[in-house]
């Protein structure tokens, strides 16, 4: 089924979407990839709490931990994430831009053009400083053989400075990432769980006036 | 509305602590770009993240489980057990959705026509004339439209491939153990 400009509606309705996509990616494609991590993990709580209330192979006290602890693990994974990737993002930012971290070429490329000095101070910003002297090269009137020469220089500059923008990016988030999923959401949901379980059993036994239920929860120490 | 790549140098610091932090950490030196380059490559594809935070998670969520303090040594294991099963199916699936939607993505925004097909590339980009420029708008769009596909193909696999799978994979290691258990008489207590 193709329409008039030969797409099928498989293909339309992707194109549909990379429009669209493309059309909200204010601030850069990394608030929007943060987003949508954070809704993945909020479906996917969503799921696995189905998952878990439908196990019959679980006992209720299983249960009563469980469902909380997943409820919790998402919402704590999603805001933790926000919370300590932003941050570390930032840093990257300002690591970067000011040229607190760089390859031996940028090195050789700042001292060339006199601005080593400049390295790691607060008003100095190496994508500006490449892209001010690109554009004095673009608008001055004549354009001599090494002018050009310099332009390219500039360019490539400019693309080792995207390479190392994108990694420090890269590396930043996926630290932010790492440092919520495997140690601060672990940590909090345990701790809410549990205390979520005492309750559920305590209003359970309340409700159905069953003193003894099976539960078997050992007396954990309060912090 | 259009979108900004250069929005990042909109970002001002202007707190005086903020400065003198900053001024105060040690300049870097990369001693080896491409595997620098190579490294955050890697690390900025949605499926090899995915893998990494699987891998992180999978290392230090089942023992923070096991050795919780505040619950009954059953619901430990079980939880532990459950926790094992969950990040295995969820890294596995969610790494070849996005690892999936990565590759269509690649297939379909492309720079100019002899690279492939442009079918999803926006007419804002294929206009661009700043070769770097372009080449930067194309990998931004390929990282986000990858991840906004895989997440739409997630709203039908987190209810169809990985709850079931998590609790078919959970249910597998808890009889597991309860037999090794019953079988050992119980000395794990």
């Amino acid at each position: 089924m193709t329409d008039k400009s030969g797409l099928n509606i498989f293909e339309k309705s992707l194109k549909k979407l990379s429009d669209k996509v493309y059309r909200h990616m204010e601030n850069g494609s990394g608030h929007m990839i943060l987003l949508t991590s954070m809704s993945a993990i909020l479906l996917s709580m969503i799921a696995q709490t189905g998952a878990i209330l439908t196990n019959k192979n679980y006992s209720l006290s299983q249960k009563a931990f469980m469902v909380p602890q997943e409820l919790t693990e998402g919402c704590i994974t999603a805001l933790s994430m926000f919370v300590i990737t932003k941050p570390l993002q930032k840093m990257s930012d300002i690591y970067v831009k000011r040229g607190k971290i760089l390859t031996k070429d940028m090195k050789n490329y700042l001292q060339k053009h006199n601005v080593l000095d400049k390295r790691g101070k607060s008003e100095f910003n190496l994508e500006n400083t490449i892209n001010n002297f690109i554009k004095k090269l673009e608008t001055s009137e004549k354009h001599t053989n090494s002018d050009i020469k310099l332009l390219n220089e500039h360019n490539n500059m400019l693309q080792t400075y995207n390479s190392v923008y994108d990694t420090s990016s890269a590396i930043s988030t996926t630290a932010g990432g790492v440092i919520s999923t495997a140690f601060i959401s672990p940590l909090i949901r345990n701790y809410t769980a549990s205390n979520f379980q005492d309750k559920n059993i305590k209003m359970y036994q309340q409700h159905t006036n069953i003193k003894n239920h099976a539960v078997n929860i050992k007396p954990y120490p309060k912090i | 509305m259009k979108a900004d790549f250069n929005s990042r140098n909109n970002l001002s610091f202007s707190s005086s602590w903020y400065d003198k932090f900053f001024e105060s950490l040690p300049n870097k030196n990369i001693k080896n770009p491409e595997k620098f380059n190579k490294i955050g490559h890697m690390l900025a594809s949605p499926h090899w993240n995915r893998l990494a935070l699987g891998i992180a998670a999978i290392s230090t969520q089942p023992a923070f489980d096991y050795f919780n303090p505040r619950v009954d040594k059953d619901t430990a294991v079980t939880s532990a057990l459950r926790t094992t099963a969950k990040i295995g199916v969820c890294t596995t699936v969610g790494f070849c959705v996005r690892g999936l939607s990565y590759k269509i993505a690649e297939q379909f925004i492309h720079g100019s026509k002899k690279e492939g097909s442009i079918l999803l590339t926006p007419k804002e980009i294929l206009k661009e004339k700043n070769p770097i420029k372009k080449s930067n708008m194309l990998k931004l769009h390929r990282n986000t439209f990858s991840t906004v596909l895989a997440l739409i193909a997630m709203i039908f696999t987190n209810f169809y491939l990985d709850a079931p799978y998590t609790t078919k994979g959970a249910n597998y290691l808890i009889s597991k153990y309860y037999k090794q258990k019953s079988i050992s008489g119980g000395e794990n207590d």
